[in-house]
């Protein structure tokens, strides 16, 4: 193995190695501690102690699992995205699915289409209002059938604008929609269960390697047009393509997480000065990078939780992990820009 | 830059025709502003019940107290915001450029969001020094990390970014304070409003832009100047960085009041100079800056007059309509262009 | 040797979306030769290397590749028989030479496929001839102007196509540079007898470089043949309008046109 190679491997070790180590503290966290090597054995062991078991397969595993999940989804969305725009502050946010499924979720919760909301359709709602956003940039933004990066990002930010403007909307008509909406704008984690793993895991589970088996394809668009083209690419499909496999993430993430920003922008960003421009190298990294940035960022936000340091704050489910990203990212973010628009 | 279609080529008859339309047209919102709300008043009793004497005591008051403030507010709002974005872009040399994009807006509400929701003791009048605070601080992280942009979308980009990264951090604010009411204030600060201002807010706002409009208008030369290129302008005696950084302070202070009082009200500040210039024909700021004003005015007062109407007898906050009214033109000028708004 | 002409564009119309640059051009290429396109601007050079390559569409006529119609091939079937160095050709930022040159196995390779044995060797002996092996794990931006001309060739010559186009290689480079790409090209031909096609702004370069001249003007041929032939007073005044002078090289005795301007008539 040549020395980049050899430098890869040894951080995406490190890199997992690190997640395994939140995965395990994320499970211990919580009401009750629970020390590493119990939860091990909770994990493994059948004759460990009950209520370990209980508390970590039924309460913790199913978040800890999500924010995994969630985190692989939005570092290989933000990736792709960063690839079809060809810009590095590009993020999951700008397909306009993010937009779209808070405004079907809203929608739901205040109950204008007539129907009683239950909690486990609201995931199908907001990835209807996900591809419904998604479709809506695309097609305001194509023109003779071409996607030209210039154009998509300017009617995605347009496009976005009107739909969170539609949501605030709707959300006037109904005091319920307005509370319980907003762990939905931020991104959180609180309170998920089974039901929404088993939701995440098709879509990480066949997005996630579609996206890293078309590494090639990705650098390949990251040339100008006539190189890529006159490499034998299919330079509109191939955008296409890994435009809506970004949103199909994207709105996977959003259906069971809410809208969490940051790790859409930052994962790929810090997964190319670590290892590199190449995607066969870059874009494992970001969905590696992508765990780790939720796990600890999930973890974060449930010790805050235990003991809340905001006098003001009422009893609360926990802090939503959206709020930590966008306080404690925030700095790291301006830097993250700064580098990379050199 | 931008194009220059000159749309009113047979000169002065043709300004007056302009001026004398958009007049009336302002005129005539100005009369539904006044008639419109609870309780409705016929357009035809308005004088007796503004000049005279006539009228309900409920009606005078809705006129005299509520409406009268709201028209000047949505009309200085208007002028502020559109001039603001005028000046940037003229300054900036890019069309991309506004208050939200520069962060002017988002650091202005995540500072009142900071003061308002954390009880920080800050006496009302000073409310816009401390939206200036943050406007201005927000700006100036957005110019310095998007020096070195390649581009004038790149520039953009950053400013999304951060925005996002600032609009992020209202709601994590929002989040933390977490009271019911919180979430009513969350249209305070990521929307604007201009429901329930009164005199008091007119005459925060006034001594702001009474200053800052006629400096403007007096500077609108030295902005010209500073169109060309840095060395050009240079050699022409401009000192160019304290030049621009001067018309940044005064566009970041146009707008400070008015964020303090009604929120950032989104997209008047992109859109409004891309309309004067289309009106006006060149891109010479001793045209665009008066235009700006006034088209700004009237895309605000349009807005309200919509934002009372839509879901009457409800309101909707005018930030709201005003991207509802912006979207459209905005998308069109979007497809019109052949490469993006550059 | 083989009949079919490598490129043979045959009554060919194209253009952009409001311009037609070429109307009825004919132009055949000759196998392992070097052809120098030039002419003033907006004379349509781009657009026939861009015709060429399929890159634009041909409204009317045919774009012929070794005698079979472009229209029939993928355009992985394209790539692999030319390849194309654009006018303005750009990659993502950070990307090391070798990730660059690992780009051009794409036709070969497809979305899935491994870079594989043969891969890898077209990789390295791309680098090779292009002098760059040992800067393949350099950051492309890192690298002056002519090395990173010739990454973009290395790319181009790991696709493995016999033709080779560049569309104006060496407008923005200094003299030095310049000609290193040159030489490149030339012992590109010389040792693996391949065709290529070079648009050109510095009439020298052409006369000294190329087999042949192609002069086009207004979206039209207006001369074709040896540089001697065709690089003439009289050309240089009509086509570009500006005066030029014999000149004849004391050491190889060969006679060479060029401009010269108005202080040295």
């Amino acid at each position: 193995m040549n020395e980049p190679a050899r430098h890869f491997a040894a951080v995406m070790l490190a890199a997992g190695a690190g997640a395994l180590v939140l995965f395990v503290l994320h499970l211990g966290l919580g009401t009750v501690w629970i020390p590493p090597e119990r939860v091990f054995l909770a994990l493994v062991d059948r004759a460990a102690d009950p209520t370990d078991r209980t508390i970590v397969w039924g309460l913790r595993l199913p978040r800890a699992l999500l924010a995994l999940l969630v985190g692989m989804m939005l570092g290989l969305s933000g990736a792709l995205m960063q690839s079809v725009m060809r810009n590095r502050l590009a993020e999951p946010g700008l397909t306009g699915v993010s937009a779209g499924g808070v405004l079907m979720a809203v929608v739901f919760l205040a109950g204008l289409w007539g129907l009683p909301a239950p909690r486990p359709f609201l995931p199908v709602a907001v990835l209807g209002g996900a591809i419904a956003g998604c479709a809506l940039v695309l097609l305001a933004s194509q023109r003779l059938g071409r996607i030209d990066p210039l154009r998509l990002l300017l009617t995605a930010v347009i496009v976005n604008a009107l739909l969170v403007s539609l949501t605030s909307l709707v959300m006037l008509r109904s005091e319920y929609a307005l509370g319980s909406i907003l762990p939905w704008l931020i991104g959180s984690l609180n309170g998920r269960v089974w039901g929404d793993a088993w939701i995440a895991l098709p879509w990480a589970g066949l997005g996630v390697p579609m996206g890293l088996l078309a590494a090639r394809a990705i650098n390949l668009l990251q040339l100008d047009d006539d190189s890529s083209r006159a490499l034998g690419l299919p330079l509109h499909g191939a955008r296409l393509a890994a435009f809506a496999l970004a949103a199909g993430l994207a709105a996977g993430a959003l259906s069971v997480a809410g809208s969490v920003g940051f790790i859409g922008l930052a994962a790929p960003n810090v997964a190319r000065v670590v290892a590199g421009a190449d995607a066969r190298r870059a874009l494992p990294l970001a969905v590696m990078l992508g765990c780790l940035l939720l796990l600890a960022a999930d973890l974060v936000a449930q010790s805050v939780s235990i003991k809340p340091p905001i006098p003001s704050s009422t009893q609360r489910a926990g802090l939503p992990v959206g709020a930590v990203l966008a306080l404690f990212g925030a700095p790291l973010l301006v830097v993250l820009i700064r580098r990379s628009v050199r | 830059m931008r194009e220059t279609t000159a749309a009113v080529p047979g000169g002065s008859s043709r300004w007056a025709a302009a001026a004398g339309g958009l007049a009336a047209v302002i005129a005539v919102l100005a009369v539904a502003e006044l008639s419109i709300g609870q309780p409705m008043i016929a357009p035809e009793r308005l004088p007796g019940v503004l000049f005279g004497e006539s009228g309900e005591p409920l009606e005078r008051l809705a006129i005299h107290e509520l409406r009268l403030p709201r028209l000047i507010l949505a009309v200085l709002g208007g002028a502020g915001f559109g001039l603001s974005g005028a000046i940037l872009q003229v300054v900036l040399r890019n069309p991309l450029a506004s208050p939200e994009l520069l962060g002017v807006s988002g650091g202005a509400s995540l500072a009142m969001a900071v003061v308002l929701l954390l009880n920080v003791p800050v006496v009302f009048s000073l409310h816009p020094v401390v939206a200036l605070a943050g406007g201005l601080g927000a700006s100036v992280v957005v110019l310095l990390t998007s020096r070195g942009a390649r581009s004038p979308v790149e520039a953009a980009l950053t400013g999304v970014a951060v925005a996002a990264l600032l609009n992020g951090m209202i709601v994590a604010v929002i989040s933390l304070a977490a009271s019911s009411g919180a979430v009513q204030v969350l249209f305070l600060f990521t929307v604007g409003n201009l429901s329930n201002r009164s005199w008091n807010h007119v005459e925060l706002v006034c001594p702001w832009l009474a200053a800052g409009i006629p400096t403007a208008l007096v500077l609108a030369q030295a902005a010209n100047v500073l169109q060309l290129h840095d060395d050009l302008s240079s050699s022409l005696g401009a000192r160019t960085l304290q030049l621009r950084a001067l018309f940044v302070v005064l566009a970041a202070s146009l707008v400070a009041a008015l964020v303090a009082v009604a929120g950032p009200i989104a997209w008047v500040g992109l859109l409004t100079p891309h309309l004067a210039g289309l009106l006006v024909g060149k891109p010479d700021a001793r045209l665009l800056f008066p235009a700006s004003m006034v088209i700004g005015a009237l895309l605000v007062l349009a807005s309200d007059v919509l934002a009372k109407v839509v879901i009457y007898p409800w309101e909707v906050p005018v930030g709201l309509c005003t991207t509802l009214v912006a979207a459209p033109p905005m998308l069109w000028l979007l497809r019109r262009s052949s490469a993006g708004l550059v | 040797m083989s009949e079919r002409a490598p490129v043979r564009l045959a009554g060919v119309a194209s253009g952009y979306r409001r311009r037609l640059v070429l109307d009825g051009l004919d132009l055949a290429l000759r196998r392992g030769t070097i052809t120098a396109i030039v002419g003033p601007n907006g004379s349509g050079k781009s657009t026939v290397i861009r015709a060429m390559a399929r890159l634009l569409p041909a409204r009317r006529g045919v774009v012929l590749l070794d005698g079979r119609d472009v229209r029939e091939l993928t355009s992985r079937d394209i790539a692999r028989r030319v390849s194309v160095l654009p006018q303005a050709p750009s990659g993502p930022a950070g990307i090391t030479v070798r990730e660059l040159v690992e780009m051009g196995r794409f036709p070969h390779t497809g979305f899935f496929g491994r870079l594989g044995v043969s891969g890898h060797r077209a990789v390295q002996e791309a680098l090779e001839l292009t002098g760059l092996a040992d800067l393949a794990a350099r950051p492309l931006d890192e690298l002056s102007g002519g090395e990173r001309q010739r990454a973009w060739i290395a790319l181009a010559l790991a696709q493995g196509a016999q033709t080779l186009l560049l569309d104006e290689p060496t407008t923005f480079l200094d003299v030095r540079h310049q000609f290193e790409v040159l030489d490149l090209l030339l012992s590109l031909r010389r040792d693996r007898g391949m065709t290529i096609v070079v648009v050109l702004h510095h009439l020298v370069h052409a006369a000294n470089y190329a087999d042949r001249v192609v002069v086009m003007e207004g979206g039209r041929v207006v001369a074709d043949g040896a540089p001697s032939d065709v690089l003439t007073v009289d050309l240089f005044t009509r086509v570009f309008g500006v005066a030029a002078r014999l000149f004849i090289d004391p050491e190889s005795g060969r006679s060479l046109c060029l401009p010269v301007g108005r202080s040295m008539t």
